[in-house]
């Protein structure tokens, strides 16, 4: 079948299999930067907004996401004009091997949207689909309260 | 095999009449269905348009449609009672993005392991509002036992009256995103140091649920007395088979070790119902 999604704030037109996972069609198309991790659920890597909605897209059919606004974590920032949280998660060192990365940033921007200022214990919660095999989750939390601390501070860049 | 086909409809009864197409499914937020695969289907009913996302507090009820996330329900509920079971349980349903995408008709449409719903269900009273062939407003505990209710059927939402009843919810698993072993819903008031009501479910048990309302019986109209709590709770027959988290018998154990632990918390002296 054919669709088209808005990703990234363009519209897309994608073939596709009936039965596609969100994911797999985002992949096949390009948006590698969406990662494929366990495809249950439960790590956080595959993490896209669809319409304001932090979602796993292992756990989205592609077909109910038609014309729907899909946020990868290459629509918040880039190499070279990187989200204010990108560049917290660099400063705290919250980033090793950097497959979980996209989807804790996903997680943290549709967190201090909701949340400005949030609590330990909130960014906890917000953040308990997303998996890090690496850091421990110490340096992450850092980046979070970082970037909510500049973000509260005015210093918005492109968010 | 063909390739399903999905439709869209925009409307209960155009979902509702979709029905007579040849294998249809729903979907309405896709993780049940992923879990249980594609074979035998040969078309797709979206329900993400019919307008059965909502969530309604009115004369003491609360009603909210079958595609509300269970997100949206814990928002929801968290400004009428901060304590409520539902909240205490669907916050503890997967994770923040798949509580994002489980909506309720879906979790009772497959009744996963995974969505904690069916306990704080029964202990709430709740009752399940069905559109279709079987046109009706069934009681959880029957919707549950009768599955054939939902052929050519729609589940529409759910409703329960509002309750001011002390609760308590156990979640029994080994790691926090693992399925749920048991769980284990106890909402209960008193008078005058006296058990007015109580409900007691838990989940996972060889015939899915147990309601324990031999305890209740017991527990009711008497003082609240922890020593005599215990000796109810020791010799009421909870029927678990060997799981993840251990044998049978250890699983009774741990599961009587909470019951009690829930009962002490519903009913401690500080939260007596005026």
């Amino acid at each position: 079948m054919n669709g088209t999604f808005i990703v990234n704030k363009v519209a897309c037109n994608f073939s596709f299999n009936p039965t596609a996972r969100l994911l797999t069609v985002l992949r096949d198309n390009g948006f590698t930067e969406v990662k494929q991790g366990c495809q249950e659920g439960l790590c956080g890597a595959c993490l896209v907004i669809i319409d304001q909605q932090l979602v796993n897209s292992c756990q989205v059919l592609a077909a109910s996401c038609l014309q729907k606004q899909i946020t990868t974590v290459k629509g918040i920032g880039t190499l070279h004009h990187p989200h204010i949280i990108q560049e917290a998660f660099v400063e705290a060192g919250a980033v090793q091997c950097g497959f979980c990365t996209p989807g804790m940033v996903l997680a943290t921007y549709n967190l201090l949207n909701q949340i400005p200022q949030p609590s330990e214990e909130q960014i906890k919660q917000f953040l308990d689909g997303n998996l890090c095999r690496c850091t421990g989750y110490v340096k992450i939390i850092n980046a979070v309260k970082i970037a909510a601390r500049r973000l509260n501070q005015g210093n918005h860049g492109k968010n | 095999m063909s390739e399903p086909k999905w439709y869209y409809p925009t409307d209960v009864d155009s979902a509702i009449e979709l029905l007579n197409l040849n294998e249809p499914l729903f979907h309405a937020g896709g993780t049940g269905i992923l879990m249980r695969g594609f074979l035998g289907v040969s078309n797709i009913i979206d329900l993400q348009n019919l307008k059965l996302n909502y969530t309604i507090c009115q004369n003491k009820n609360i009603t909210i449609g079958a595609m509300t996330s269970f997100s949206q329900v814990i928002k929801f509920i968290k400004t009428i009672n901060l304590n409520s079971l539902l909240i205490k349980s669907l916050s503890r349903a997967g994770t923040t993005p798949l509580r994002n995408r489980i909506t309720l008709g879906g979790s009772l449409a497959f009744l996963p392991p995974w969505s904690d719903l069916i306990g704080p269900l029964i202990a709430l009273n709740a009752k399940v509002e069905v559109k279709g062939l079987n046109q009706g407003i069934y009681p959880i505990q029957e919707f549950i036992r009768n599955p054939s209710i939902q052929n050519k059927s729609l589940i529409t939402g759910i409703n329960y009256p509002l309750s001011d009843y002390s609760n308590f919810y156990h979640r029994a698993t080994l790691t926090q995103v693992g399925f749920a072993n048991f769980t284990l819903s106890i909402i209960g008031k008193q008078k005058s140091r006296t058990v007015e009501n109580l409900k007691i479910v838990i989940t996972g048990t060889k015939n899915r649920y147990q309601n324990l309302t031999d305890l209740e019986q017991k527990l009711i109209d008497r003082p609240v007395d922890f020593n005599y709590f215990e000796k109810n709770v020791n010799s009421t027959q909870l029927d678990f088979s060997a799981k993840e988290l251990g044998s049978s018998e250890y699983i009774t154990r741990l599961a009587k070790y909470h019951l009690l632990n829930g009962l002490q918390q519903v009913f401690t002296e500080e939260k007596e119902d005026k």
